[in-house]
């Protein structure tokens, strides 16, 4: 949910530096800022982590 | 750019209360310097630069996860590849080459999620853990103005709220009672050194705050000693 909020917030960021008309921002699953961040959160909530490997080749 | 489940309502709702999701995306640089819609960036006015699809992540910390552990479960060379990994050894649970729906996602994810649970216990609701949070920032707040007794309060009613959660959950409520007491520990010191230089109103009026707060903690036998050291102080004052 933090995560959530973040990507809420990062819209209304966006809206707010005025580039919200270029960018079509919507809304996503919330992503863990990093490896470490992702294994320390899901070791708490004894949650699986998913990884998604995507990307552009 | 799997946005059937990385952007749909449900898979969204889902993760929240089942996962830690993390992407770990290749040839990133690529991809913003051939201007790809899907590598859009956008520049905050702090200058971080962040990617218009994936809310919240900035172009630094994208390439980071990659460089990750993150991106090493993907042996097979060719995307998307999804990865559900178990966060206490790194093992990968369940491997699904290829795209998935949201639907198949969601019915691996609740399968490791169960096995997760037979070796670890429950799972913790990020529900619960918001409300340790908060708690942990009202605490902080209330130690910004040293004020132990109201901190001594929140952490007493969160303790009792998390009595049974698991024990990561309890160390982290662990962690804030320590907090509490290296702050009490400093204004202990702060009376001794009040009391030494006969400053006694003062170190009265904080040690009379903090012996209430520390009842039933480690510090307590140390807030009586400089009790009982500020009153000898004080009827020696009076006899002179």
């Amino acid at each position: 949910m933090r995560r959530l909020i973040a990507t809420l917030a990062a819209v209304a960021l966006v809206s707010s530096v005025g580039s919200a008309g270029k960018h079509d921002i919507k809304p996503s699953v919330g992503y863990a800022p990093s490896w470490a961040a992702a294994v320390e959160e899901a070791k708490l909530l004894n949650v699986p982590i998913v990884v998604h490997s995507h990307g552009f080749f | 750019m799997h946005r059937g489940v990385l952007q749909n309502k449900k898979y969204i709702k889902f993760a929240d209360a089942n996962t830690v999701e993390v992407i770990a995306l290749g040839r990133l640089g690529e991809g913003i310097s051939k201007k790809d819609k899907r590598a859009d960036t956008y520049t905050t006015k702090s200058g971080e630069t962040y990617l218009v699809e994936f809310p919240g992540m900035t172009v630094a910390q994208m390439n980071a996860v990659r460089g990750s552990k993150a991106g090493s479960y993907n042996k097979t060379g060719k995307i998307p590849y999804t990865a559900i990994v178990n966060p206490h050894t790194g093992e990968e649970i369940t491997s699904l080459p290829g795209g998935q729906s949201s639907k198949s996602l969601m019915e691996a994810v609740l399968g490791a999620k169960k096995k997760l649970n037979k070796q670890y216990g429950a799972s913790l609701s990020r529900k619960t853990l918001r409300k340790v949070e908060k708690a942990g920032r009202e605490i902080r707040q209330y130690l910004d103005i040293s004020d132990i007794n109201k901190a001594m309060r929140t952490l007493s009613k969160l303790e009792k709220k998390t009595a049974k959660e698991g024990d990561a959950l309890k160390a982290k409520v662990a962690g804030i009672r320590k907090d509490i007491l290296d702050h009490a520990t400093k204004m202990l010191d702060t009376v001794e050194g009040l009391i030494a230089r006969d400053e006694l109103k003062t170190a009265s009026k904080t040690l009379g705050k903090l012996k209430r707060a520390l009842k039933k903690t480690a510090l307590e036998t140390r807030a009586n000693e400089l009790d009982e050291k500020l009153k000898a102080k004080k009827a020696a004052a009076s006899d002179e």
